[in-house]
């Protein structure tokens, strides 16, 4: 089986990675963890976070959030420091998503196949589905806040654009001790 | 692992992918399936039974027979059960209670099943606390 999972930097993508890695992971011949990014939007508007940020989840510029603000517990991009001037290049993205889709594969434990891939796009659920078709995928594991009785916590979110299009079956999972 | 993976059933056979998804899946990871008819009911377990009621029932279990006979055809044999209720809810209730760690339904539109379950897989994945499966009736 080829599983697609999203990735964004955020605690919700870390909950996929370690929800497949206990569970279907036998099944899965190959993952592919796939980035979305607007340097475009990176260029313009957005600004570096400090190097020296404490946090392992501050989301790089020019990563789509796929899932969203964080909860209050998490930290909201762009808190707890004062951002720094400077602009990024694709080389500092490239950079940073490297490293970061290798964690996200030694995450998944050995024995499965990943190929990682960075897709810009300035629409995150679209460029998901294009990908998943692209790629022939056979299910795509996603989160949701899922934050019991709000509904508008999955309506209108990437996951649920995802769902709706048809492309391929979701694995849906809910961050671990969230309600 | 999913140890225990339960189906929701909203069709009897091609209608309803997840009965392939969810065979398959059980297959490969050497999981329990279970099976689950849905009775819809919109206020919890009704006591008095009506015509709409008894009908639904019925379709539900014509459903599972179905079900589960393809199931078996291919090599999967599945418990059975059935759920009479608000089916989020229900299901939800059921898969707390059984230490379920999957659920697998079918999503989008479905011409046979919307009036009765309308967008049960938004509401499911809205509400669940253990991963859900949504496989989509029409091919993206």
């Amino acid at each position: 089986m080829r599983l697609l999972i999203p990735l964004d930097q955020t605690p919700h993508a870390e909950t996929v990675l370690e929800v497949v890695a206990r569970t279907i992971l036998p099944a899965v011949d190959e993952a592919h963890l796939l980035v979305v990014a607007n340097l475009e939007d990176v260029q313009t508007e957005r600004l570096v976070p400090p190097s020296e940020r404490p946090g392992r989840y501050s989301v790089f510029p020019g990563i789509f959030p796929l899932y969203g603000p964080m909860d209050a517990d998490g930290e909201e991009e762009g808190a707890g420091g004062e951002p720094s001037p400077e602009r990024i290049t694709r080389e500092d993205l490239e950079r940073n998503v490297e490293h970061y889709l290798v964690d996200a594969a030694a995450r998944l434990g050995g024995g499965v196949r990943c190929t990682p891939a960075v897709v810009e796009s300035e629409k995150p659920e679209q460029a998901i589905v294009d990908y998943a078709r692209q790629h022939g995928v056979d299910m795509i594991a996603m989160a949701t806040h899922g934050r019991a009785g709000l509904a508008r916590a999955v309506r209108g979110s990437v996951t649920d654009a995802v769902i709706r299009s048809g492309v391929a079956p979701v694995l849906v999972c809910h961050p671990a001790g969230d309600g | 692992m999913f140890r225990k993976v339960l189906v929701a059933v909203l069709g009897a056979g091609t209608e309803d992918p997840a009965l392939d998804a969810a065979g398959d899946l059980a297959r490969r990871l050497g999981s329990e399936l279970v099976l689950a008819g849905l009775v819809p009911t919109e206020d919890g377990p009704s006591t008095v039974e009506d015509a709409l009621e008894a009908e639904r029932r019925e379709a539900a279990r014509d459903f599972l027979d179905r079900a589960l006979r393809r199931m078996r055809e291919q090599g999967v044999v599945p418990a059975a059960v059935e759920i009479t209720g608000p089916p989020a809810e229900s299901i939800l209730d059921y898969a707390r209670q059984q230490d379920v760690d999957l659920v697998v339904l079918a999503s989008g539109g479905g011409p046979a099943t919307a009036p009765i379950h309308g967008d049960l897989a938004a509401r499911l994945v809205a509400a669940a606390r253990v991963p859900v499966l949504t496989v989509p009736r029409a091919a993206g």
